[in-house]
């Protein structure tokens, strides 16, 4: 992590121009979320049949309703703000869970070997090739759709990533380095993964975090775009753009907004991802 | 003997699928009511199903009765129009099949040579230019994507259909929508194997003897990056699959992507086992083709496997 | 079609100036400064330093073959072509014609997915156009022969991995030699092989040299290697060629303080004495006819076993530094980490300290690694890991453990200002002593090394080799010294035990270990000690002493 950190600062410097735009809407996403109560703009449920289908500003829309509205007048801003909330907080804890459940499996594997070696890296590969949609449709087509569920199927995504990489790194450590060195002076298992292990590999994992956060992003939106994940009242990006689609020839923006809302975030994401692996593996 | 035991393999896994449907389909409740509209029946028709189907007995009964009916290709008949199930999937598997050949061939042919400048260019402007591109391809949703494709070629432009199939142009924006996507990731695989076989030694080793550019290139760079991209080869063809589920919906173009997403929405459970099974074998039979693709590139992996 | 314009008498290469850049983004670093030297035809001439020192990017760019981006200045003429000048085309012909090259590890020069004799044949078609598949079979077939290769029927047909290294090193000169150059390039062509092959390699490079009248210029980090081969002798040193010259005048004279280091290490201490028996303790390390084998896992389902140890006995007594020599494979390592208590045997007894069972908490014993840096975690500082080693065991009080290990840091020779630096900033030889004293910070009785030598700069290996003689006289601590590396042997140990695939085959104190009585195999290792035939080292004007050593950044 202080690796990171300091590599992080020192890098700030030289940031290349496309990270700082990244980073900015990033934070402007972050911030319309966070202060989305404070804001002058409509609620998202409230019914304005007088203004339905309103085009966004600069193509014809007033400033009562920056982005425009929807089919039934609804502020398309006020919706695109909670959908971003709903979106982003579901692929970031998703993306949490299969970290966690990820390294764990991984560093097990790593420290027993033998079988469980063979069973993790076993289920690592079924879940590389599994088509994951599929995977998550089957799911849903079985037990129906709930939010619980659909988050805990997000969390099973990408996984396999963090395991692979935690599981390499940790075999590599142990081979022949700093935790071979430990064992021999006595520490237990605990002090060497928690203290040494982990915070050597933290950095590779938080890289492997923002290639998973986008695609985690992505998932969730097509699901729900194909209306077989977040469903209504609540909005997401994706089942925004799955509504809107019905009106590409009178309301263009109501699918165009928020898909390229997704676009940029997942964009930004692995803008930033990009150069901090590219920042980590120059150390 | 090798191939003996990897044959082993992909049955034991097709047949933990089939184990795993069937639990699937025993926790969702009763399996006739899953399976079946229990509003279009009556009682005594759900029974004499129920006898059919041999959901009867105990739960080990019922899972050979039903591991027979796997074997027989009998899944069940479909709740929409009680079709059978597997001639329903097999109706839409050409279509699926049409879109994603093509689609893997405009991501190859991207991929492939644009891969390769970007590697033999490491570092340089067009590099940069081709990475930004590829990140580009990755961050766009496939569904957004398709959708901007028909917002300007079909109602905009008038040029292209909106969706559906036929003729060429209905298949050029669904090919378009998934294939520059994939290629957006391949293009990164091919990049990062071939720099990985650019910095073999043995590629030195080649030019100090005063080949050519092109001969190393083709007889020792190639043979090198080739290996690590077969090993993603299953990766690609499920991620083609899942492209296709979602892109199917957005042109309403009749594969099984669009059938499967149709099915879970109105839980048309037994044509979604009958898919479930379809791409499990696909994958299966993906990994199996890799390890002997594997083997047959590196003779050291084929070495490392007969010991 | 370049006429070569060298006439007999001019040199086959001469480097004037010459300086490399490397361009990282918009950053330079030089990292060829300034280097010029002349190799006369049929001269063997010798460049050497230590990684890092430019040698290989100089002979790299005497093929204009440089892997990165690099601005280079100067001259370089070879066989009478100016290399940096070359158009493509011409580059080509006089990589053909005028040079050959050896590399270092030659598994990876060959490329593994095709058969050595498709190579060839590649290769050869260049050189003979017109010839058909027979002929140039028979050409393929010469040329292998030429280099001693038994069978060359059956190795056209092999992979490279199919071949040991140093059949492989014997294919890659046979490759370096079929556009009959006047000059081959050697960059370390035996630092990847096992000891007993690498004189076989060194020899055949001077038969290759005698017949064909070739050119031969030698890269290395040993100069043991050259010293009693070499014609002309050029040291490299941070980029710069720190001297040069013929190589009796330059060994019986060196002018530079880091020449004579060189020649230290490579030299074989000839004033043997053994240390009277008395002088050492009870039996800390004892092994009993331990066996232990391994199944290695080569492909999915089958396995093959593998013989680490097979009826191995020997012990190590208070006080005393036993050599465990072998080549890779020959099961020193394992037999260290069952001594360790990190790997379990089959059967047989393997005892520390009088006790049977061994666990990795039993600290009477420490090990020490090959890689130092490695051994220590890198994100946490110097002080933090020393003390946490006796936080682990109970110590709670700070100043307590401040000054154990302040006594501990004078023992190894280092200064108390390390204490707050992470591993990067540490030298190759400071990291080291600082793994040696993290270990000693527990009191072990047997200390295990694990080769400590081969990632420390030349310099400083004998501050390292200093470092334990003076820990065996002020603690009486036992070591146990892993090595493949014989003349470190010579320098410290007072016995040597020799493993060869598992067996012992041999164990006696280092007196009579060079005699003639001994068994076959350790006098083929004897035998193969590079720089054997080299003089005694001069002696040096500067004793290397441990408490100046802090400075060393």
């Amino acid at each position: 992590m202080y690796a990171v950190m300091t590599a992080g600062w020192r890098a700030t410097k030289k940031m290349p121009l496309s990270v700082k735009i990244a980073l900015v809407w990033l934070l402007l996403c972050l911030s319309l979320v966070g202060f989305a109560a404070w804001l002058p703009i409509p609620e998202k449920n409230t019914l304005n049949l007088m203004a339905r289908l309103l085009p966004p500003v600069g193509w014809g829309g007033g400033l009562d309703h920056l982005l425009g509205t929807d089919e039934l007048g609804r502020d398309i801003l006020a919706r695109l703000i909670s959908s971003m909330r709903t979106s982003l907080l579901l692929a970031l804890c998703a993306t949490m869970i299969s970290a966690a459940l990820g390294t764990t499996l991984g560093i097990l594997a790593a420290h027993f070997g033998g079988w469980v070696d063979e069973l993790v890296v076993g289920a690592i590969d079924a879940q590389a090739s599994l088509p994951f949609i599929i995977v998550t449709l089957t799911i849903t087509a079985f037990f129906g759709s709930s939010l619980m569920l659909f988050l805990i199927i997000l969390g099973l995504y990408g996984w396999e990533r963090f395991a692979r990489l935690s599981r390499a790194m940790t075999l590599a450590s142990r081979g022949r380095g700093y935790v071979l060195a430990m064992q021999t002076l006595g520490f237990s298992w605990w002090r060497i993964y928690l203290r040494h292990v982990l915070p050597n590999i933290a950095s590779a994992l938080l890289v492997t975090a923002t290639i998973n956060f986008p695609e985690t992003i992505l998932l969730e939106t097509s699901l729900s775009f194909l209306g077989l994940g977040i469903q209504p009242p609540n909005t997401s990006l994706g089942n925004m753009v799955g509504f809107g689609r019905n009106y590409l020839l009178t309301g263009w923006w109501m699918c165009v907004v928020p898909g390229v809302t997704i676009f940029l975030c997942t964009l930004a994401v692995s803008v930033i991802g990009d150069w901090a692996r590219s920042v980590i593996s120059r150390h | 003997m090798r191939l003996a035991s990897r044959l082993l393999r992909a049955v034991v896994s097709l047949w933990l699928i089939v184990t795993f449907v069937f639990l699937a389909l025993r926790l969702t409740g009763d399996p006739i009511v899953a399976t079946l509209n229990p509003d279009d029946m009556t009682r005594d028709m759900m029974e004499s199903y129920r006898k059919l189907w041999g959901f009867e007995g105990t739960v080990g009964e019922q899972y050979m009765v039903y591991v027979t009916n796997v074997l027989r290709g009998n899944f069940g008949k479909s709740i929409l129009n009680g079709r059978d199930a597997f001639e329903v999937v097999l109706e839409r598997l050409p279509a699926t099949l049409q879109l994603i050949g093509s689609a893997a061939l405009v991501m190859v042919l991207i991929g492939v040579p644009v891969g390769t400048l970007a590697a033999l260019k490491a570092g340089s402007k067009w590099d940069a230019a081709i990475m930004s591109f590829s990140t580009l391809g990755f961050a766009i949703p496939n569904f957004f994507f398709g959708l901007l494709l028909i917002l300007v070629f079909s109602v905009t432009l008038h040029w292209l259909p909106t969706g559906g199939t036929g003729t060429i142009w209905h298949l050029l924006m669904p090919v378009v929508t998934i294939g520059v996507a994939k290629a957006a990731v391949f293009t990164r695989f091919v990049r990062s194997a071939m720099l990985d076989a650019l910095k073999l030694q043995c590629v030195t080793s080649a030019k100090a003897r005063g080949l050519s550019g092109a001969r190393v290139l083709i007889r020792h760079v190639f043979p090198n990056a080739l290996v690590p991209l077969a090993t993603i080869l299953p990766l690609l063809v499920g991620g083609m699959i899942s492209a296709a589920a979602v892109v199917e919906a957005v042109f309403a173009w009749p594969g099984i992507g669009r059938l499967i997403v149709e099915s879970v929405a109105q839980r048309n459970l037994a044509i979604v086992q009958v898919i479930i099974m379809l791409v499990a074998a696909v994958m299966i039979v993906t990994n199996l083709l890799v390890d002997l693709i594997y083997s047959w590139l590196d003779p050291r992996a084929a070495a490392a496997a007969a010991n | 079609m370049l006429a070569p314009t060298a006439t007999p008498e001019s040199p086959v290469c001469i480097v004037d100036r010459l300086t490399v850049e490397v361009i990282d983004g918009l950053a330079r670093k030089t990292v060829v400064e300034d280097v010029s030297f002349e190799i006369a035809k049929g001269d063997y001439f010798a460049l050497v330093g230590e990684s890092g020192s430019g040698k290989s990017v100089t002979c790299h760019t005497l093929m204009n073959l440089l892997p990165f981006p690099a601005a280079v200045y100067g001259r370089i003429i070879v066989d009478g072509q100016k290399v940096l000048s070359l158009k493509p085309r011409e580059l080509r012909q006089f990589r053909q014609k005028s040079v050959g090259i050896v590399f270092q590890d030659p598994m990876a020069a060959l490329n593994p997915v095709r058969t050595i004799g498709s190579q060839m044949f590649e290769t050869l078609r260049m050189h003979h156009p017109k010839a058909g598949r027979e002929e140039l079979r028979e050409l393929a077939l010469a040329a292998l022969r030429s280099v001693h290769i038994a069978q060359p029927e059956a190795r056209l047909n092999a992979y490279p991995h199919q071949l040991s290294g140093g059949l492989n090193q014997r294919v890659m000169i046979a490759f370096a030699l079929l556009g009959n150059p006047p000059l081959l390039i050697a960059d370390e062509p035996t630092t990847a092989l096992d000891m007993s092959v690498q004189a076989e390699i060194l020899d055949l490079i001077d038969e290759m040299r005698a017949q064909r009248g070739l050119s031969v210029l030698m890269v290395t980090h040993d100069l043991g290697i050259v010293g009693d081969r070499a014609t002309h002798i050029a040291v490299m040193k941070s980029g710069r060629v720190v001297e040069r010259g013929v190589t009796r005048e330059v060994l019986a004279a060196p002018a530079e303080e880091y020449t004579r280091a060189l020649f230290e290490a490579a030299s074989v201490n000839h004033e043997l004495k053994e240390r009277p028996a008395q002088s050492y303790g009870d039996v800390c390390l004892s092994f009993d006819k331990v066996c232990k084998q391994f199944k290695t896992t080569g492909g999915k389902s089958k396995s093959e076993v593998v013989v680490a140890a097979d009826n191995v006995t020997f012990s190590v007594k208070q006080g005393e530094i036993v050599a465990l020599v072998g080549e890779s494979g020959s099961g020193k390592t394992t037999a260290a980490k069952m001594a360790m208590g990190l790997v379990k045997p089959d059967s047989g007894q393997v005892t520390v300290n009088a006790a049977r069972e061994i666990t990795t908490q039993d600290v009477g014993v420490q090990i020490v690694f090959q890689h130092p840096k490695d051994s220590l975690d890198p994100l946490m500082r110097v002080k933090d890991q020393l003390h946490e080693v006796l936080m682990v065991h109970g110590e709670k009080d700070p100043t307590v453990r401040a000054t154990q290990i302040r006594a501990t840091l004078r023992d190894v020779g280092l200064s108390e200002e390390i204490l707050d630096r992470r591993p990067s900033y540490l030298s190759g030889g400071e990291a080291q002593r600082v793994v040696i004293a993290r270990a000693l910070l527990l009191k072990p009785r047997l200390l295990i090394a694990d080769e400590p030598l081969s990632a420390v700069d030349v310099c400083l290996q004998k501050q390292i080799l200093d470092c334990f003689k003076s820990l065996r006289e002020k603690r009486g601590i036992a070591i146990l010294l892993i090595t493949h590396d014989l003349r470190i042997v010579f320098d410290i140990a007072d016995r040597v035990v020799v493993m060869k695939s598992g067996h012992v085959v041999e164990d006696v104190g280092v007196a009579h270990f060079s005699s003639e009585d001994r068994d076959a195999y350790t006098r083929k290792l004897i035998r193969a000690i590079p720089g054997r035939k080299l003089p005694a080292a001069p002696a040096s004007p500067t004793v290397a002493a441990l408490n100046v050593s802090g400075a060393v950044a």
